[in-house]
Parts: C-alpha cells; sequence; structure tokens
C-alpha cells in the first residue's frame, strides 16, 4: 500500500509538472492578434 | 496511469497471472486519493517554484526570495503530507472526540455499530439485523 501510494504521488507529480509546463507556455505568441485584436478592442 | 503502472510491475516481477491479478486488484482498491491530489499540486507548484531558480533575475528582490524560500517549505510539507498521509490518515481516525468548552466534537458516525441506540435495530422484513447465528 506504502508503495503504491509513493508511485501515485510520484507519476501525479509528473503529471502535475507537465500540465504546469503546458499552461505556462507562452500563448499570446500563437495567437494571431491581427485577426481578433480588433473584435477584442471593440469590448 | 494504473495500466502503466500495473503492466511494469508485471513486467518487473515476472509474475503468474494469478499474482498479476492479485497486484491488479490490490492497485484498483488502494486509497491513494490523498497521494493523487498531493502529488498533482505538487508537480504544479514545483513547475513555477523551479521557474524562478532557472532564471537568477527573478530572485534578486529580498521578499521575493523569502516569498521563495516560504514556497519551498510548503513543497516539503505537500510530499510529508503525500508520503504520510496514510499514517495521518490512521492518526486521525483514532481520535474520536475533542472535547470544547461546549461539547465534545465527535468523529464516530451515528449510525455506527458500536452506537447502543443502533444495535438492536430491526429490519423491514422482520429479522434481527444482527442475529448471524
Amino acid at each position: 500500500m506504502f508503495e503504491i501510494g509513493l508511485l501515485v504521488f510520484l507519476f501525479n507529480g509528473i503529471a502535475g509538472f507537465l500540465i504546469y509546463l503546458f499552461v505556462s507556455r507562452n500563448w499570446t505568441d500563437e495567437v494571431n492578434l491581427d485577426l481578433i485584436g480588433p473584435r477584442l478592442t471593440k469590448w | 496511469m494504473y495500466a502503466i503502472v500495473f503492466a511494469a510491475s508485471v513486467l518487473v516481477s515476472d509474475a503468474l497471472p494469478g499474482d498479476a491479478l492479485y497486484k491488479l486488484n490490490v492497485f484498483l482498491q488502494a486509497p491513494v486519493l490523498p497521494q493523487a491530489l498531493t502529488g498533482g499540486l505538487f508537480g504544479f507548484l514545483m513547475g513555477d517554484w523551479i521557474k524562478y531558480l532557472t532564471n537568477p533575475v527573478n530572485l534578486i528582490d529580498q521578499h521575493v526570495r523569502v516569498a521563495h524560500k516560504r514556497w519551498g517549505f510548503l513543497l516539503l510539507g505537500l510530499v510529508v503530507l503525500g508520503v504520510f498521509s496514510d499514517a495521518l490518515d490512521q492518526l486521525i481516525t483514532n481520535v474520536r472526540t475533542v472535547p470544547t468548552p461546549f461539547g465534545a466534537i465527535n468523529f464516530v458516525p451515528m449510525n455506527s455499530s458500536d452506537t447502543p441506540i443502533v444495535k438492536n435495530i430491526v429490519s423491514s422484513r422482520g429479522e434481527n439485523y444482527h442475529s448471524t447465528q
């Protein structure tokens, strides 16, 4: 039981780290602001 | 994730099918929700924590350095919680009542079989609930 808990902690830790890497990317460079920029500034 | 761990355990241990099924049942029935939650939170926060270490410019400010150290202690606490959650759970469940000036807080469920009120409860079918002989 204890080893299973350690394994789950390790696997979920790696998963959480990968999720953080995915979330904390620079997303704005991928967005074409020329297209959606004018629509966003309307708001 | 369970499948990967199970396949790895079978490959490493060179287990018989029955043994493998037993291990699968152990994996599926293991109460690992605290470890899963603390592990995921730890990995997510550790990603942000080591991002400060990779760029020394972030840690020039004294206040930021103090806050970074504080978050490191929190990460250590998460590891301790995740690793010792089984022992902590047993410790907490052994505490049955906590006395306060207004009255005792009771952690034992009211419908527990230890409670004398529901000991001799009779089911709707008319037979005694606790008569096993």
